[in-house]
């Protein structure tokens, strides 16, 4: 079958609930991007151009749907006082969260034009979108407050703290809210649609309750504010979110990008109101043959694409950056062979 | 909303920063087909480039609240269109005759009229090659006009929905988009094809005929008023198959709409174009002149919009307030420019926009509303500059110019547009007594450093004229 | 005393002027105008103000004018010569044709996209045919018989040529109907605003014998300036 639309003609169908040509296949190619361009990733993090560069060689090299502008979650964290190292071939890593060295009260708003590795994702979606934003949406990251609120304290003490002083929580989750907020809005003016990614309040990590108590209303704050601009918004929550399935749907998300689930039940309980994006294993896509994920892959697929509000064929999680190259390719011919919807 | 803003034209960010005031209820207030849900169409514009319309990222924009509707509405007419048919709504394509037969269409409930050919402006607002490339690709290659990518758009069903019905007019239409219907019948659709007679000024191609002349004083034949109702009872009746509705009194009342709007939009024009400060840019006034041809797919709201634009302009000259410089010199724009750019640009380099021969003004005339409703809206296609002579077609641009309103004329030319490159020379020669540009409209993205320097030129010649 | 300075996409002029042209330089401009601008504002001293036009322009960051190329060619011209009622400039990149009515501007016409009318068009075919500028202008001269060349557009015109010289066409004739070319496409030009005589022909394109001779042929008599390639740089230099 002959493909007809550009990934962003594509794109936008599905956001208006008519179907494309074929699915949208964007598995979440991020870091892996380095891994095409031959980049060490310390460059890819901290250089905008070099991040949009290495996205635009992995849309090159796969011909995927979208491009993801990301690194890791701890970007918002950092901007408001978190340090992290910076690997030259590894992502960073957090080596002190702000709130152990300050109050909340302490912690100001980012301003994401200025502030450490901000900067990079605005320059990054600004490259991308002159050189390719005609025909490619671009997908900026935006750590969710829920998980940024984590990344600015030590873990252990963020989920006591959720039973012991619920307020606390509360007030580092209004402050993450702000800075969410502020960098979407710079996002949408620089050209990329905001993605809302919440690994850390997966059920893998915290429980339905506090997902509920803690995550969700912040969750849902940060959609309505980007409702505002009549774009529809992703949530992308990794891990296990089977406990929480029915909670998403009060998210107010457009599109929900799911990681272990059972795709069936996901599009049974979901799909009247939002559309699905997954959700392929990444263990198996980093270390499954290509025939295997062929099969595997068009499986998925096949029941994706009877979502009634529209799928997209994708990952549950980040492609694992040392990915071959060979899988991801074979990812996506899997998902082009059967993902038609048009004859 | 923004009473209290001094009137100027903003760029995309500031448009962001200035949305952040609206609440959520102001959001909520405005849609389209009163729908709740899909249908709120206020977002500032940097949505829109979001979704891909590159060029807002270098225009400015008026930064009213009228203006934000406005362009919110506008640049949700492709959703728009879809989300009609999900709704069971009839979508309707009318080609080529740009303003009549879309009154016909809405006069039968929950039909809607748009054109395909307005798809010219894609191209340039995305910065985009994509249709254009594709249209190339199904025979409709760079010589031929802008408007060629509609032919893309009919292939790709991504732009809007495959129409239910197609009416395609032809004849003393623009032969490029002639050909570019037929290419659209070749890619199977069925269009129900419509013949526009030819119209010349002088008597002596018809000497037995009959000849009356519009209210605007435009003569004519009468055996052409009579054909093109023929035309017109032709679309009816196929809307009457169509639909299996047939009521007249729907044309009368579809015919005071138009009406509304038409003479809003002259008001709108005659106020901005008189006042002594320009009250509102010329690149939303020429939205707002094509704006009459179908309503951007939402008659009635397009319509209330319209009103507000009204108000927002009345009050400002009201005021005395615009959003140019005062010293900006008033120019006279022949032949509509598919690059919105270059609307800001030459406002940017000094001049204010106070006449347009869009080729639309058939669209623009009040239809009668005491004849016989087909015989009106023959007659009010009867004044269409596409099929008059060009004198006929620059007739007001030249009183203009004699009465001293306009100094200076600027000719936008599409490669390929037969009218373009045979009326130059003739309207460079009627227009004699003022400096006239004309420009060759570049490809998507391509305007530059020398085509600016020779609008510049424009400006200093006026500027030098008047001297 | 004023410096006029004209920054061409292929040379930039400099005039130095004050009641008379005291001093003036030509250099070459290859993409790097601000360089050309320092050079010539470091060989022509003395000036007090500075008027700039041209491509470049707006690079002059002093200047205390700045004027288009179209103003500043009609006044240079008509400072030249008072009595002409058009000018035609063929120059590197572009040509323009200026109608002048009561010593101003009355229309004006610029080549659009394409290189056809430019003396661009005269190099490359210069260079196609292995010749040095002033050969292909003096070998012109030497035609009686200009060969017939249709195309306008320089890639189509040098396979023209090419076939030309397989037959064994004298190479005075080939060149002769190359300059004849390009002056039918900016006749085909001039036709869209209407060229009316008295005619000053500037810009480097003048210099070249051949393409006047064509010109000649075309348009009658010509007024040439002594100076055809400071007519811009000297108009800046008197609009101020």
């Amino acid at each position: 079958m002959r493909e007809t639309l550009t990934p962003r003609e594509r794109f936008g169908l599905l956001v208006i609930d008519e179907k494309p040509d074929r699915c949208n296949i964007i598995p979440l190619v991020t870091s892996h991007a380095a891994e095409i361009a031959r980049m060490k990733l310390k460059k890819y993090y901290t250089n905008g151009e070099a991040m949009a560069r290495a996205q635009i060689a992995a849309i090159e090299e796969y011909g995927h749907d979208a491009i993801s502008i990301f690194s890791e979650v701890g970007i918002i964290a950092e901007a408001m006082g978190s340090d992290f190292d910076y690997p030259d071939d590894d992502l960073p890593v957090i080596k002190r969260p702000a709130l152990t060295k300050k109050n909340i009260e302490d912690i100001k708003i980012p301003v994401p034009k200025r502030d450490k590795r901000l900067p990079v994702y605005l320059e990054a979606i600004g490259y991308a979108y002159q050189s390719l934003g005609d025909k490619v949406p671009i997908l900026a990251y935006v750590p969710a407050p829920f998980t940024t609120g984590m990344m600015l304290s030590d873990p252990k003490t963020f989920l006591i703290q959720t039973i012991r002083d619920p307020d606390h929580i509360k007030k580092i989750m209004e402050k993450s809210l702000q800075a969410a907020i502020e960098f979407c809005y710079d996002i949408i003016d620089a050209g990329a649609l905001p993605i809302i990614v919440d690994p850390l309040a997966s059920s893998s990590v915290v429980s339905p309750k506090a997902y509920k108590n803690f995550a969700l209303p912040y969750e849902r704050a940060l959609i309505d504010f980007l409702h505002r601009y009549d774009l529809d918004i992703i949530l992308h929550i990794c891990g296990n979110t089977e406990p929480i399935l029915d909670l998403l749907l009060e998210t107010g998300a457009d599109l929900v990008s799911l990681d272990q689930v059972d795709l069936s039940l996901a599009i049974e309980k979901l799909s009247k109101r939002m559309r699905i994006i997954g959700n392929f294993d990444t263990s198996k896509i980093a270390f499954s043959s290509p025939e295997e994920i062929m099969e595997e892959v068009k499986n998925m697929v096949k029941r994706g694409i009877k979502s009634k509000k529209g799928y997209i064929a994708s990952t549950g999680c980040e492609v694992p950056i040392k990915t071959p190259p060979e899988n991801v390719r074979t990812f996506i011919n899997a998902a082009k062979e059967v993902g038609w919807y048009w004859e | 909303m923004f009473e209290d803003l001094k009137p100027k034209k903003i760029n995309l960010t500031e448009w962001s920063h200035q949305f952040r005031k609206i609440s959520d209820q102001i959001i909520k207030k405005y849609k389209y087909y009163g729908n709740q849900d899909w249908g709120i169409y206020l977002s500032p514009l940097a949505t829109f480039m979001v979704y891909g319309a590159r060029q807002l990222k270098r225009l400015k924009f008026d930064n009213s609240f009228a203006a934000l509707r406005l362009w919110g509405f506008v640049f949700n007419e492709s959703e728009r269109l879809f989300r009609a048919k999900q709704v069971g709504k009839k979508v309707i394509a009318t080609m080529g005759d740009l303003g009549t037969i879309p009154v016909i269409v809405m006069s039968f409930p929950d039909c809607i009229p748009f054109y395909p050919e307005c798809i010219w402006w894609t191209p340039f607002f995305n910065e985009s090659f994509i249709l254009l490339d594709m249209a190339t690709k199904l025979g409709a290659p760079e010589p031929a006009c802008f408007s060629r990518a509609a032919l893309a758009a009919f292939y790709k069903k991504a732009y809007f929905p495959k129409p239910d019905l197609i009416f395609a007019s032809t004849g003393a239409s623009c032969d490029d988009y002639s050909c570019i219907m037929q290419l659209i019948e070749g890619l199977g659709y069925n269009p129900i094809w419509i013949e526009i007679p030819f119209r010349r000024k002088s008597r002596s191609y018809f000497v037995a005929d009959d000849y009356e002349h519009t209210k605007w004083g435009i003569d004519y034949p009468k055996r052409f008023e009579t054909y093109l109702m023929s035309e017109y009872e032709k679309v009816w009746q196929n809307m009457v198959e169509f639909t299996d509705i047939n009521n007249r009194n729907y044309l009368a009342k579809s015919i005071k709409n138009a009406n509304r709007l038409r003479k809003l939009v002259e008001n709108i024009k005659k106020l901005s174009y008189e006042a002594e400060l320009a009250p509102f840019p010329g690149l939303e006034l020429m939205v707002i002149e094509f704006g009459n041809l179908y309503g951007y797919a939402d008659f009635d709201e397009w319509t209330d919009i319209i009103e507000m634009v009204y108000e927002t302009i009345s009050e400002r000259v009201q005021k005395g307030e615009g959003v140019l410089n005062p010293d900006a010199l008033p120019i006279a724009w022949v032949t509509p420019s598919p690059d919105p750019y270059l609307l800001n640009l030459v406002e940017d380099l000094g001049c204010r926009i106070v006449a347009t021969e869009y080729v639309i003004n058939q669209a623009l005339v009040e239809i009668e509303e005491d004849i016989e409703p087909f015989q009106a809206l023959a007659r009010s296609f009867l004044n269409a500059s596409l099929i008059g002579s060009t004198e006929q077609r620059v007739r007001r641009i030249i009183e203009g110019v004699e009465h001293g309103r306009i100094l200076g004329v600027l000719i936008t030319n599409m490669l390929g547009c037969s009218h373009c490159a045979m009326e130059t020379r003739l309207i460079q020669q009627m227009l004699s007594k003022v400096p006239v540009l004309s420009i060759d409209v570049p490809a998507p993205f391509g305007i530059t450093e020398q085509l600016k320097s020779r609008i510049a030129a424009f400006v200093e010649t006026i500027r030098c004229a008047r001297r | 005393m004023v410096l006029g300075i004209d920054i061409g996409s292929c040379y930039t002029k400099g005039v130095l002027f004050d009641g008379s042209i005291k001093n003036k330089i030509v250099i070459k401009t290859f993409f790097k105008p601000r360089q050309a601008i320092e050079e010539i504002t470091s060989q022509l001293t003395g000036f007090d103000r500075i008027a700039a036009t041209g491509y470049g322009r707006e690079l002059v960051t002093d200047a205390d004018v700045i004027i288009t190329e179209i103003t500043a060619f009609a006044r240079g011209a008509t400072y030249v010569n008072s009595s002409i009622n058009s000018i035609i400039d063929l120059g590197g990149q572009d040509s323009k044709i200026i109608k002048i009515r009561d010593g101003k501007v009355d229309r004006f016409i610029m080549n659009d996209r394409c290189a056809a009318g430019t003396g661009n068009f005269v190099e490359k075919i210069a260079q196609a045919l292995g010749l040095r500028l002033e050969e292909f202008g003096n070998f012109a001269l030497n035609s009686n018989k200009p060969e017939m060349i249709d195309s306008l557009c320089v890639v189509m015109a040098e396979t023209e040529i090419l076939s030309l010289v397989s037959e064994g066409k004298r190479l005075e004739d080939i060149v002769a109907g190359v300059c004849d070319a390009l002056v039918r496409r900016i006749t085909g030009l001039g036709a869209q605003i209407g060229i009316e005589e008295p005619i000053l022909f500037c810009g480097g394109g003048a210099l070249n014998p051949g393409l006047v001779k064509s010109m000649k042929r075309i348009f009658g008599d010509l007024i040439i300036p002594d100076i055809p390639q400071f007519i811009g740089a000297l108009g800046a230099a008197l609009s101020i």
